[in-house]
């Protein structure tokens, strides 16, 4: 008995030690994400209960700006700009990224070379991108029209006027978005790929798989969590997209490329200085976020699951 | 064990360090301008009175390297530091609140008159009114702009100016085209440059808040010359946004958008866009600011093709008028200043207003290039000999400056603003008719006289 009770105290005074190792470890970061992230999202929700101005004392007024919300129509449309570029978006950079990674990780001369080009665009400014693809996309001196001009495509008197057409705009927005976030994907699949052993091809090949069943049945489940991690990344990018829109667009024409973070912005630093309300639809899209990307996980479990 | 406790150790040093450093950032708000230290120079004077160290200038449009040089003098002579802080107009109220919200320091703030109105409404800013005395030093119309209520908020600053309707001769020279003087012959020479591939109007309509200077000359016309003087009307509820006057300038609106005078993809157009349509020879015209002047220059435009006409009416018989200011900037005081403060800073606003640092800020030797001449808020400050007039700015400034009418968003309330230039927009756009933007406008400022907006009211602050 006596020997099992210095055991089990030496045991509790180890896991003790450990913990104490552990926690002092997390400290720090625990530290910073209270101060930077805990703090701030709660002094938000503090503020979304108020009237405020940004500059006088804040007003309390209960829950008055989330009522205010579910009937406002320019939240609801600008989150149907945030759907459209959403669904195409995260769709595109994650088939693409893949697809892209798939043939970069295969062994063939300037296999770096073609990663880095790929990876360019990530690494520029978004307001460089920005305006260079509003130069690109000008309707009387852009590249894009003077390619189709040359080709006998359009007209210079009736030029396609992209950024400045509504049906068009979005679209131009997407596909800049694509263009540059593509290649920061297709480094996460990359390193996806490279952790996948290659026992598991030589046993496909074994049992007689061509390369398309290797794919479909060996690498996209082994992927499963890495597809996940980066559908999270465009889904959350797709639903603050911000900086591009600003730069090319400022939301407009007619507000057709008007986001819910371009709202936001707008309702907070634009005519009305609503600082409360623009919190109260921030709060609103964190948590439209937190339920997608629940969905979104639990979806990808299960199909890990079932498989 | 031991080899934990070390761990342990430095992992405290690093998070003790990881804080010291997070907390010792710069006293002074992020932007300022750096100052030279003057204790450093040993030939500074001893301090000898008492007072501020140190006065935060907020600049809505002025580079830090302007502030610095202008403020040196003053700072030698009171023996404090200036710190400014500069930035855009478009982002000058966010930075305030940023400040303000930091709780740090702010004294004087340079700001225009949107700006003016919008923080002498909100209690921001402080009436000058019987704290200035050398209001003599300044026009009249310029005290103007800034007197909200019964009181002075600003001492006025800066230059006059505004928009015009540039036109390129060459370009009606060469199709044997008349420069517009009506919307007939606006409508002839519409056509007829059409069948070169040139639109009549040059716009930056992608910068939504350019469009409503348009409708300011439209509005200037179809209220007979009385643009000011009706929209305080509308804004004291004695008239409304849909009456026939402020309807017809925003049909004349929907016409010239959806017939085709201005350039395709205008609402895609930024300024620089816009302008380089016009300088590219894709426009015969352009209503654009008399600071676009000197981009117009340096775009290649010589006298052959560049000139401005005050001629043209969108109605007949109408009195053509312009839209813009005179003293584009007020100085004004932080209602918020510490008390010590205040005296210091009214020296400042003083000093920055009068007529040698107008005239050195514009004209100064610092400057590279010295700006063209300007019509100035102060009624001695002397444009320099050897600066040349530019033959349109010196038109600009015969023929333009006296028909220009204040802005008519430096009255209305910001929501207002916004809802006219993406109204504007959708009507040049033909997504939506000049009725429909009209009453959706004026359902805007129905709003807000819900919510108790009364044009007059500033803050008793």
């Amino acid at each position: 008995m006596l020997r099992l009770g210095t055991d089990t105290k030496q045991h509790y005074k180890k896991s003790l030690q450990d913990n104490v190792i552990a926690y002092t470890l997390v400290l720090p970061t625990l530290i910073f994400f209270v101060i930077f992230t805990v703090y701030p999202f709660l002094n938000a929700f503090i503020i979304s209960l108020t009237k405020w101005d940004g500059f006088n004392d804040p007003v309390f007024i209960g829950i008055n700006n989330f009522k205010k919300l579910i009937n406002d129509k320019d939240v609801w449309n600008s989150l149907s700009k945030n759907l459209q570029f959403m669904v195409f978006t995260v769709s595109a950079k994650v088939i693409l990224g893949f697809i892209i990674a798939f043939f970069l990780n295969q062994k063939f001369r300037g296999v770096t070379f073609f990663r880095a080009i790929f990876f360019m665009p990530v690494i520029m400014s978004f307001v460089a991108i920005g305006l260079l693809w509003k130069y690109i996309f000008n309707p009387n001196y852009g590249l894009i029209n003077s390619i189709l001009f040359k080709l006998g495509l359009s007209a210079p008197g009736n030029p396609i006027t992209w950024l400045g057409d509504p049906s068009l705009a979005m679209w131009c927005i997407i596909i800049v978005d694509i263009w540059r976030w593509t290649g920061y994907h297709v480094v996460l699949f990359l390193a996806g790929l490279q952790t996948i052993p290659t026992e598991i091809y030589e046993a496909a090949t074994v049992d007689g798989a061509n390369e398309w069943q290797k794919v479909r049945h060996v690498t996209i489940p082994q992927m499963y969590g890495i597809i996940l991690t980066n559908m999270i990344f465009c889904l959350t990018g797709a639903l603050s997209v911000f900086d591009l829109i600003f730069t090319m667009t400022l939301g407009g024409p007619y507000n057709s490329t008007k986001t819910i973070a371009l709202y936001v912005y707008e309702t907070s630093f634009g005519a009305r200085n609503q600082f409360g309300y623009a919190t109260a639809i921030n709060i609103f899209i964190f948590f439209i976020v937190l339920i997608i990307t629940g969905v979104m996980i639990y979806l990808m479990n299960r199909a890990r699951d079932n498989k | 064990m031991k080899k934990n406790i070390i761990l342990l150790r430095t992992l405290i040093l690093l998070l003790v360090m990881a804080l010291l450093t997070a907390c010792s950032g710069p006293s002074q708000p992020s932007g300022g301008t750096q100052q030279p230290s003057k204790s450093e120079d040993p030939g500074e004077k001893t301090p000898t009175q008492k007072g501020p160290t140190e006065l935060v200038y907020y600049s809505a449009g002025k580079l830090e390297n302007e502030v610095t040089e202008i403020v040196k003098e003053f700072e030698k002579a009171n023996n404090v530091k200036i710190t400014g802080v500069c930035t855009t107009s478009e982002e000058f109220v966010q930075v305030v609140m940023v400040a303000i919200n930091g709780g740090q320091q702010i004294d004087v703030m340079d700001i225009n008159g949107q700006d003016a109105r919008a923080f002498a409404t909100k209690g921001l800013i402080q009436p000058l009114t019987d704290k200035v005395t050398y209001w003599d030093r300044f026009h009249e119309a310029s005290i103007k702009q800034y007197t909200f209520g019964d009181e002075i908020y600003g001492v006025p600053t800066g230059d006059a100016g505004g928009m015009v309707m540039y036109y390129n001769p060459s370009l009606f020279k060469k199709y044997d085209v008349k420069v517009p003087t009506n919307m007939q012959e606006l409508a002839e020479a519409k056509e007829k440059f059409a069948e070169h591939g040139i639109a009549m109007f040059a716009h930056c309509g992608g910068t939504i808040y350019m469009w409503p200077s348009w409708y300011f000359m439209l509005f200037a016309q179809t209220s007979g010359g009385k643009p000011v003087e009706r929209t305080i009307e509308i804004l004291e509820g004695k008239a409304k946004f849909t009456d026939a006057d402020s309807l017809e300038a925003m049909k004349i609106l929907e016409k010239l958008g959806t017939e085709g005078y201005f350039q395709p993809g205008v609402n895609a157009a930024d300024r620089i866009a816009g302008e380089q349509v016009f300088i590219k020879e894709q426009t015969a015209m352009t209503y654009a600011g008399s600071w676009q002047l000197e981009g117009f220059r340096s775009g290649g435009m010589d006298e052959e093709k560049l000139d401005i006409t005050v001629d043209l009416q969108f109605v007949d018989g109408a009195q053509v008028r312009n839209t813009g200011s005179v003293g584009s900037h007020a100085l004004t005081l932080y209602s918020k200043i510490k008390p010590e403060n205040t005296d210091l800073a009214l020296k400042l606003i003083d000093y920055l207003s009068s007529d040698e640092i107008i005239e050195y800020w514009y004209w100064g030797d610092y400057r590279e290039e010295k700006s063209a001449p300007r019509a100035l808020a102060n009624k001695n400050a002397k444009v320099p000999e050897e600066v040349l007039m530019d033959p349109v700015f010196q038109k600009y400034a015969e023929k333009s400056t006296p028909v220009t009418d204040t802005w008519l968003d430096w009255y209305w309330p910001p929501e207002v603003t916004k809802a006219f230039q993406e109204q504007i927009q959708m009507v040049v756009g033909g997504q939506t008719s000049a009725e429909e933007a009209m009453a959706y406008i004026q359902s805007v400022l129905d709003e807000l006289y819900a919510e108790g907006y009364d044009f007059h009211a500033v803050s008793a602050d």
